[in-house]
């Protein structure tokens, strides 16, 4: 009975409870709010168009976020942007170093995660911050589970490189060995 | 000279980086959730839910 009822909700009725995290998503992969609305306009116009192809009583929300990065990554092959730089737009290490009491701001963890490939910061937010499973995300992403783990695992260690806790990048000389040496294994671990 | 040896504090202190990059990533999306969504996103759904309406109303 209770089954009958769901079937009979329309899912079209449903979208606007998941504008809010649609659109986090979309700021977390575009990190440009303006880009985010027009990715979550299109999405919503596609989602609604589409309802027929969406499988009732599976997760609107994973169907949602499906689109999203869809509409984002061939937008993104269209317009090509023009920067050499497939590793993302600022390459440079960032040197960043923990705090002395050993806490990385957020603003300076910001500037990492904006220079990480959007395939980086889309496999961190699906799987690590938006509570994905790994099964769901590679669903989304249109790969196996494995493809996310290992590129889930290579975007923590660029990250860990760009916030500069790598290990042999130099850039704590001056800083004593201790502090080298665990920040060299804490980028070590993340693989 | 880098020491490799692997005292407890350091392993603490490697956990203590691995968590904090998890506890930031998990801070870049709340960050996001909690802002309000603009209006236009629900007018947008509205719009598209009455021409629908007004369809269904002429096709009858």
């Amino acid at each position: 009975m209770n089954l009958a009822v769901a079937a009979d909700i329309d899912p079209r009725d449903q979208l606007v409870e998941h504008l809010r995290p649609l659109r986090a998503f979309a700021i977390s992969l575009t990190r440009n709010v303006t880009a985010a609305d027009d990715l979550v306009q299109e999405t919503i116009l596609k989602a609604w168009a589409g309802i027929d192809k969406f499988q009732r009583g599976s997760n609107l929300q994973a169907w949602l976020f499906t689109i999203l990065r869809n509409t984002y990554y061939s937008s993104l092959r269209k317009s090509r942007r023009e920067v050499a730089d497939p590793d993302g737009v600022h390459a440079a290490t960032l040197s960043v170093k923990p705090d002395h009491d050993g806490r990385m701001a957020f603003t300076d963890f910001l500037r990492a995660f904006d220079a990480l490939s959007d395939e980086h910061r889309e496999v961190l937010i699906l799987v690590g911050a938006s509570g994905f499973t790994t099964d769901e995300a590679a669903a989304m992403m249109g790969v196996a589970a494995g493809t996310v783990k290992s590129r889930a695992s290579r975007a923590r260690k660029r990250l860990a490189h760009l916030l500069g806790l790598a290990e042999g990048e130099g850039m704590f000389s001056g800083i004593d060995a201790v502090t080298d040496a665990v920040i060299g294994r804490a980028a070590a671990a993340m693989e | 000279m880098r020491n490799q040896g692997s005292k407890p504090e350091q392993d603490g202190q490697v956990d203590q980086i691995k968590a904090q990059i998890e506890e930031n990533l998990k801070r870049v999306y709340q960050s996001a959730l909690v802002e309000e969504v603009p209006d236009r996103f629900k007018l947008l759904l509205q719009q598209l839910k009455d021409k629908e309406a007004l369809r269904d109303e002429v096709q009858r």
